[in-house]
């Protein structure tokens, strides 16, 4: 049935029916905040039920409070350097042995933890906000403005993942901001992508047509009633970029057009061990397992996300794509 | 005569993105910090007299009229001239055509390993679905996905190349020197292959169809074979068109590690040395050669899959 046009008297009624029924939203039915707070702490519980998924839970936990409190709990100052203390292997005074500088490199993974938190998840958000808008917009308008976001995002998609980052990463010039938007903008397409389709198919459910017609705007359609309703895919594929968001901004510092050392980078400090692995393995090994340690955690939350909130569509895009 | 109409449809579609990616190549001499001049003629401030920078000017037409620089830049590619290298003038076209056998044979094996490694991978465990050959290789997948290539690139080097002695560490050449970077590169698409042909073989099995075939009595291999396979192969296809992007961008990486001179290599140490006309070069050639794989990919499953040409 056309949105504008008459309709008949019993799909008029279907439509009140569908609106006043609390099937469409359940979740909006008045409630205690006491009682929503023991429905997500039983989800919590749900999720983390999984073995799996409870390490992994833990190990970002650890990473998080890493990244928060490691000036505190490092046991050097990441920056100190010591002559005498070069390229010592991984022993009681340090426990992941020293660089060429003799810096403490368990001290620098941990002062590390806190870019690669703030640079990923920066990146991701970038993704997300641009992403889901372009995509939101493209699916719910459509017309010429949804022909033109999506070719937009299609010439993004025209480059390698990593090519347009090393591309964008050229044009700012090394730094922390520029490995942010440089990783975010290779993933806003793909954003696109998975928030258009899910607003494609959200917009033609019955609570859509039912808000519609009981008078709703276009602005408080789009944000209270489809948005809320696409968060599943989008929440999953943010996940799951978080991984690809850590190795890629690693990469770009690993090949010197990311964070630039001395900064604790973990992909930077792999590289500065790459000429020293006849004499000091340990200098590029442990930030590598610092990163595999954190990717791997976010793609084993990131699978349970998946099955849990049952998205199966559009997250595999990103698992395949990009990495 | 369809078959035809969808090969049409995507070339079409396939232009608006070109005019796209050449526009930005094209912009990337305007967008990089610093005088065009000196970009396109050394990258270094104070090198050029100033009595040259007029008539460099001229000579790349840089007071022209943004447009026209832009279609004789397009003109000029399309001819395959893609300017000089601001170190000793080199052709770009040349320095990508030089380093380019080696790319191509990087990517080409390590597609080749990714894709018999990941689909047998992805049908044992879906044949051993929940028992543990189908637990150990979705773990096993999954960390491999999990690791930088750099790193691992550079643990491969420092096992079987420094300890072990298997290979040598850098260069290219024989086929000694591909085993391990195509090995590295392979084996994290054959993990993102390995997972979606496990689920999509798990699809399949449950599919009326094979329960038919069972029914008729056709042995369980040709069942696996020609009609779980054939019908689960088109998302793999897919992924396979999308992992030789991821393939094209991480040989920089790879080839970095490992010194392999390459595209990718050509394209960072342009980076770094801010060779305008050669980043433009590398990073036009790598997308157009992607856009074009990805055209290739819609096509074949246009091909596969009949009901993907009347859909489109």
């Amino acid at each position: 049935m056309s949105a504008s046009g008459e309709r008949t008297l019993s799909e008029k009624s279907e439509i009140a029916a569908v609106a006043s029924g609390d099937a469409v939203e359940p979740a909006v039915v008045a409630r205690g905040a006491r009682d929503r707070c023991r429905d997500a702490w039983r989800q919590v519980k749900h999720f983390f039920a999984d073995p799996v998924a409870f390490i992994a839970g833990l190990v970002i936990l650890l990473l998080v409070i890493a990244a928060v409190l490691g000036p505190w709990i490092a046991p050097y100052d990441p920056a100190a350097t010591d002559a005498a203390a070069s390229l010592q292997g991984p022993s009681g005074a340090h426990w992941l042995g020293t660089d060429q500088l003799g810096r403490d490199i368990f001290s620098r993974i941990l002062s590390g933890a806190r870019l690669t938190l703030f640079v990923s998840v920066g990146a991701v958000s970038l993704a997300v906000l641009v992403g889901c808008t372009v995509g939101l917009v493209a699916g719910f308008v459509r017309g010429w403005s949804d022909a033109v976001l999506m070719r937009l995002m299609d010439i993004l998609l025209a480059f390698p993942g990593l090519i347009l980052a090393i591309v964008m990463a050229a044009l700012l010039g090394p730094g922390i901001a520029t490995v942010i938007i440089a990783v975010g903008v290779s993933g806003t397409p793909t954003f696109a992508r998975v928030t258009r389709a899910a607003t494609m198919r959200a917009a033609v459910e019955e609570y859509v047509l039912a808000a519609r017609a009981v008078g709703c705007s276009r602005a408080r359609l789009l944000l209270r009633h489809i948005t809320p309703n696409i968060l599943g895919p989008v929440v999953v594929l943010a996940t799951l970029y978080l991984a690809y968001a850590v190795l890629t901004a690693a990469a770009l510092s690993f090949l010197g057009v990311g964070v630039k050392p001395p900064a604790a980078e973990w992909g930077a400090m792999v590289n500065e061990g790459r000429d020293l692995l006849a004499v000091g393995w340990w200098v590029s090994l442990f930030p590598g397992v610092a990163i595999v340690l954190f990717v791997l955690a976010v793609n084993i939350l990131g699978d349970r996300l998946r099955d849990v909130l049952d998205v199966a569509s559009g997250a595999d895009e990103v698992q395949g794509a990009e990495k | 005569m369809p078959l035809m109409r969808f090969l049409g449809a995507r070339l079409v579609s396939v232009i608006p993105v070109m005019l796209g990616v050449s526009m930005l190549t094209f912009g990337l001499l305007y967008l990089m910090p610093g005088d065009p001049v000196l970009l396109l003629v050394s990258g270094v401030e104070g090198d050029v007299a100033s009595e040259q920078i007029q008539q460099i000017r001229e000579e790349f037409g840089l007071d022209d009229p943004l447009p026209m620089q832009y279609v004789s830049f397009v003109g000029a590619a399309l001819t395959g001239d893609l300017g000089r290298s601001i170190h000793q003038g080199h052709e770009v076209t040349g320095l990508i055509l030089e380093a380019l056998p080696n790319t191509l044979e990087l990517t080409g094996m390590a597609l080749l390993i990714a894709a018999l490694v990941g689909i047998s991978t992805g049908v044992i465990a879906s044949l051993f679905h929940g028992r543990w050959p189908d637990r150990v290789s979705m773990f096993g997948s999954l960390l491999w996905l999990s690791m930088p290539e750099f790193w691992m690139a550079i643990v491969a080097i420092m096992v079987f190349a420094s300890w072990l002695g298997w290979f040598p560490v850098f260069g290219a050449g024989g086929i000694e020197f591909l085993i391990l970077p195509a090995t590295i590169l392979g084996l994290r698409s054959a993990a993102a292959i390995a997972r979606l042909t496990r689920s999509s073989m798990l699809e399949v099995t449950h599919a009326q169809y094979i329960m038919t075939a069972r029914a008729r009595g056709i042995g369980e291999p040709k069942i696996l074979w020609v009609h779980a396979l054939r019908n689960a192969i088109i998302p793999i296809v897919t992924l396979l068109g999308l992992q030789l992007g991821y393939l094209l961008g991480s040989t920089v990486v790879v080839e970095v590690v490992f010194s392999r001179p390459g595209v990718g290599s050509l394209l960072i140490d342009a980076v770094l040395d801010k060779d305008v006309p050669v980043i433009r070069g590398t990073v036009l050639f790598l997308a157009v050669i992607y856009v074009l794989v990805n055209l290739i990919v819609d096509a074949t499953y246009g091909l596969l899959d009949p009901r993907i040409r009347e859909a489109a």
